[in-house]
């Protein structure tokens, strides 16, 4: 069986339960100037790793290979992708948390004072305000202690340098032409703090973004291959063939197009 | 010339032992025991801070072993 013939199936898994809670992750022990290209022109949407050394760990001895964790971290299910179903991922997901915007959270590792980890926990769910509120109502009593303190101020200090992260990020993805993701980011902060500095940057950035023209055309691309995609689909290859050149043509330039253009090699070399 | 053969056959059956026992166990773990820690080199398409299990506690996480070729 090919490596690479479980996308469908996990690209569906990811749609329908990500939402529920259900975290994709997909890991290649190869480099990542061999993953990223191949990521990029698949547009697979869920998280991949490159240059992993977990196989070992998990006693992978043939891929593909699914390994599903549940909600408490115990291992619930393994075998080849095709086999899971979708009763077994339902279980695995039976008390999951599904944060709406999972990238906020922050998992903090220090060990903290027993009053500052109700604040630690508030950041693990991506709830920041509420874990700055909480940090800062023990920063502004008279009766906490030192020790306290000095946890709080460290917390305060890392949900900083995460957004800082954050912001960082969004700015890579624009620089690689991904203003779709780069928005999602800049939104989840701007709304998560919009009284805070930088919640107030996020949202400008946003405006930005969106007035840039070359943003524009890529954000307008990505949603015509989305259409195309649906199009095409039920079209058999000569017939699919001409609408793909079509949108490449059209939408030349963007990023698109590259991955359409992918298409069209990966329709030819099938002859 | 016999012996020499020997001797090498000797020392390449060591040597495949010695290879053996340095691989690490290939062995799927438990189900219904606490799944092993991953890393991933550089992460792709993931916002936010590189996942770990640890930090992914309290979420399903569907782990899938690909390659490219």
């Amino acid at each position: 069986m090919p490596c690479r013939g479980a996308w469908p199936h996990l690209k569906e898994v990811d749609a329908e339960f990500a939402s529920q809670g259900l975290k994709v992750l997909a890991l290649s022990d190869e480099a990542v100037d061999l993953v990223e290209p191949y990521v990029e022109q698949l547009d697979l949407n869920f998280t991949v790793a490159a240059g992993s050394h977990s196989s070992g760990a998990y006693g992978v001895t043939g891929i593909p290979h699914s390994v599903l964790i549940d909600a408490q971290g115990n291992v619930a299910w393994q075998g080849s992708p095709n086999e899971l179903s979708k009763a077994v991922i339902k279980k695995a997901l039976k008390g999951a948390k599904h944060p709406k915007t999972d990238f906020l959270a922050l998992h903090y590792a220090a060990e903290v004072d027993a009053r500052v980890s109700k604040s630690v926990e508030l950041a693990g769910d991506g709830e920041l305000a509420a874990a700055l509120k909480e940090a800062d109502a023990i920063l502004a009593d008279d009766k906490a202690t030192e020790a306290q303190k000095k946890d709080a101020t460290g917390l305060k200090d890392a949900i900083e340098k995460h957004v800082k992260a954050l912001t960082d990020q969004a700015e890579r993805l624009v620089k690689a032409r991904d203003p779709d993701r780069a928005i999602r980011v800049l939104d989840g902060v701007a709304k998560e703090l919009p009284s805070s500095e930088a919640g107030a940057k996020a949202k400008k950035r946003i405006d930005e973004i969106n007035a840039d023209p070359k943003m524009k055309a890529e954000i307008d691309a990505a949603k015509a291959l989305e259409r195309l995609k649906d199009q095409i689909r039920p079209l058999k290859r000569d017939k699919a063939k001409p609408k793909i050149e079509e949108f490449v043509k059209k939408y030349e330039g963007t990023k698109a197009a590259e991955r359409a253009k992918f298409q069209l090699q990966t329709i030819k070399s099938k002859g | 010339m016999k012996l020499t053969l020997a001797f090498a056959a000797v020392a390449l059956a060591a040597l495949g032992l010695a290879f053996k026992s340095a691989l690490p166990s290939a062995e799927e773990p438990e189900v219904g025991k606490p799944a092993p820690e991953i890393n991933g080199k550089t992460w792709l398409n993931n916002l936010g801070t590189d996942p770990n299990l640890v930090a992914l506690r309290g979420q399903a996480v569907l782990i899938e072993f690909w390659a490219t070729w």
